[in-house]
């Protein structure tokens, strides 16, 4: 930017030079005017705009009344924009509230000295930059702003004989002029932007560009949204310059002033609300999307209350069941006994299974109904119970309330389900998986584990359709028979193999069927203190 | 919905988000020991028993 704005400035400088030789006065202005350029941006166009009343404007037109052409020169010069910045500086600095106000030394300084030559040499170096950070902050911008627009309409006097200067300028510079101006507005917009408040800024600039820039496009549409731009802002600072404002217009705006207006609120608007009030499709739209949203959450939390929630409540009621299974068995009243009465709901045995960890542990309770599931697994009342011959079986839930069984299907032929009464340690094994039958005791069944389990079938015709593993409709209440997958056997209970039958859901998160587990009694062990199954050490 | 049940929240903002926490979990506590306890054994998630 500051390239350019200099070449600008030096190219304005030369051909304006001439008038401006003859008006200005002004060597000492160079010092005067890097300062005051720097300021000058901000500090012009705020205090500028304050200072620019009427009062002010006449003082400073009446001695400068030569300055005319000065002006003519810093027509060219708006593009510059810290001339004439400077310049409106000095117009304000010349003014005595301005002085007091604004950085007054350096202003004060740059308004004797003429805007001419020493302004582009001497500007473009280092004193714009600390300058104009300085300054913006320091003043409040939306009072420029607010000031400006009555100076120009009061600065429309002094306008007249700047247009006319600038118009015989123009003819000749006008396309060097015009693009060095735009070169030099360009930079001049986003720099001020920044370093002015953000309330300020859009107020000058975006009446000024936008209006300019739109209309003015016609003709030369990148060079006049850049001179527009750049005018407005030196416009606003130059006040001095009301001149300039109307200038400039009739330039390259002139015609596209009325549109202006109308742009500059509508490209503020567009950025700056971006968000619309909906309507009341949008509304209803909204809350239905609410809706799904609080549903698809609320299904979530159901998931999570099944997984996690239940799996907390449940394991509260087993630590009671199982609390009150251990006093119950240490009461010695019910010493060298069994004691599998107990209210539905009660726990009455314990539940070992190695392959589900060392610490897998359950309390059987009464009864197969949820409240009692919600606590362990649940025993069918009508079925065995441990121990006896027929089909011990036992239900219990999959997925959640401590999901006894949620590795049901992990099991495999051969693995160990130990029970626990009150005197006996009661071993179970798996049978074997269909397909592992033929060939059993040749195969598998020579494993240690597998020393003591037969395929059911070879130990009675009745038991030919139990597997170790099956999954059946839930409406298959057979497998809980005595004889299990074999309601019709008239096989008396003396007859009959001492089974073990686990049933869960499945596929876990459904209750479309049953995931089933046979086993058959392979050992027994009475308790005594300190005995452990060596079962339990298998994993 | 939201945003007419935040309006209706009273109290300056920093209030409004304390009640807007409490609201939540009330719900959340609702809906996991009133209403999920008494939905679930109408839906076909747990069914472990043969019968």
């Amino acid at each position: 930017m500051s390239e350019d704005e200099y070449q600008g400035r030096r190219r304005r400088s030369t051909p304006a030079k001439p008038s401006i030789v003859l008006v200005s006065p002004p060597q000492p202005e160079p010092e005067a005017e890097q300062p005051a350029r720097q300021p000058g941006r901000h500090s012009a166009e705020q205090t500028g705009g304050r200072r620019f009343r009427p009062e002010d404007y006449q003082e400073p037109e009446q001695p400068r009344v030569e300055q005319p052409p000065r002006r003519a020169p810093y027509i060219d010069g708006p593009p510059e924009e810290k001339p004439p910045t400077s310049r409106a500086r000095s117009w304000f600095g010349g003014s005595k509230p301005r002085a007091q106000e604004q950085v007054p030394p350096e202003r004060l300084q740059p308004e004797p000295s003429p805007w001419s030559r020493e302004a582009p040499a001497n500007q473009a170096p280092v004193p714009p930059p600390p300058a104009q950070p300085q300054q913006p902050p320091a003043q409040p911008p939306t009072p420029a702003q607010l000031q400006f627009a009555p100076p120009r309409g009061l600065g429309s006097t002094p306008p007249p004989p700047q247009v006319d200067v600038r118009q015989p300028f123009a003819p000749a510079t006008s396309p060097a002029d015009t693009e060095t101006t735009t070169q030099v507005p360009r930079f001049e917009p986003p720099e001020q932007e920044f370093a002015s408040t953000p309330p300020a800024m859009p107020m000058d600039h975006p009446t000024v560009r936008i209006p300019v820039v739109r209309p003015g496009m016609s003709p030369t549409e990148a060079t006049q949204r850049d001179i527009l731009s750049p005018m407005s802002s030196p416009n606003s600072p130059q006040q001095t310059a009301p001149a300039t404002p109307p200038v400039i217009p009739a330039q390259a705006s002139g015609p596209p002033s009325p549109p202006r207006p109308p742009q500059p609120p509508s490209d503020t608007e567009g950025g700056g609300t971006p968000p619309r009030r909906p309507g009341g499709a949008a509304n209803i739209v909204g809350v239905v999307g609410e809706v799904l949203i609080t549903v698809g959450m609320v299904v979530l939390l159901f998931v999570f209350y099944e997984v996690y929630v239940t799996d907390l409540l449940s394991a509260g009621k087993q630590k009671d069941v199982t609390s009150a299974l251990d006093d119950d068995w240490k009461d010695p009243g019910q010493q060298r006994q069994e004691h599998f009465d107990v209210a539905n709901g009660q726990g009455f045995a314990k539940m070992f299974i190695p392959k589900f960890g060392a610490d897998y542990k359950f309390t059987v309770l009464k009864g197969t109904d949820e409240k009692t599931l919600e606590a362990g697994p649940g025993h069918y009342v009508d079925t065995a119970l441990p121990g006896e011959n027929g089909n011990f079986s036992v239900a219990g839930h999959r997925v959640g309330k401590g999901a006894p069984f949620n590795d049901l299907d992990q099991l495999s032929s051969c693995d160990a389900i130990i029970i626990e009464s009150n005197t006996t340690w009661y071993v179970y094994r798996v049978v074997p998986y269909e397909g592992e039958a033929q060939g059993w005791d040749a195969g598998k069944g020579k494993t240690a584990a597998c020393k003591d389990v037969k395929v059911p079938g070879s130990l009675n015709p009745a038991y030919k359709n139990v597997v170790g593993q099956q999954i059946v409709t839930p409406d298959r209440v057979d497998v809980k028979s005595p004889v299990p997958n074999n309601p019709t056997s008239t096989l008396t209970k003396e007859g009959q193999l001492k089974m073990l039958t686990l049933t869960t859901c499945h596929p876990p998160f459904s209750a479309e069927k049953r995931l089933i587990a046979h086993a058959m009694m392979v050992k027994s062990y009475p308790k005594a203190d300190g005995f452990r199954p060596p079962e339990m050490k298998e994993s | 919905m939201y945003a007419w049940i935040w309006r209706q929240l009273p109290g300056p903002k920093a209030l409004k988000v304390v009640e807007a926490v409490l609201l939540i979990a009330a719900v959340i506590a609702m809906l996991m020991f009133v209403v999920f306890p008494w939905a679930e054994p109408r839906l076909p998630f747990n069914g472990v028993t043969t019968n």
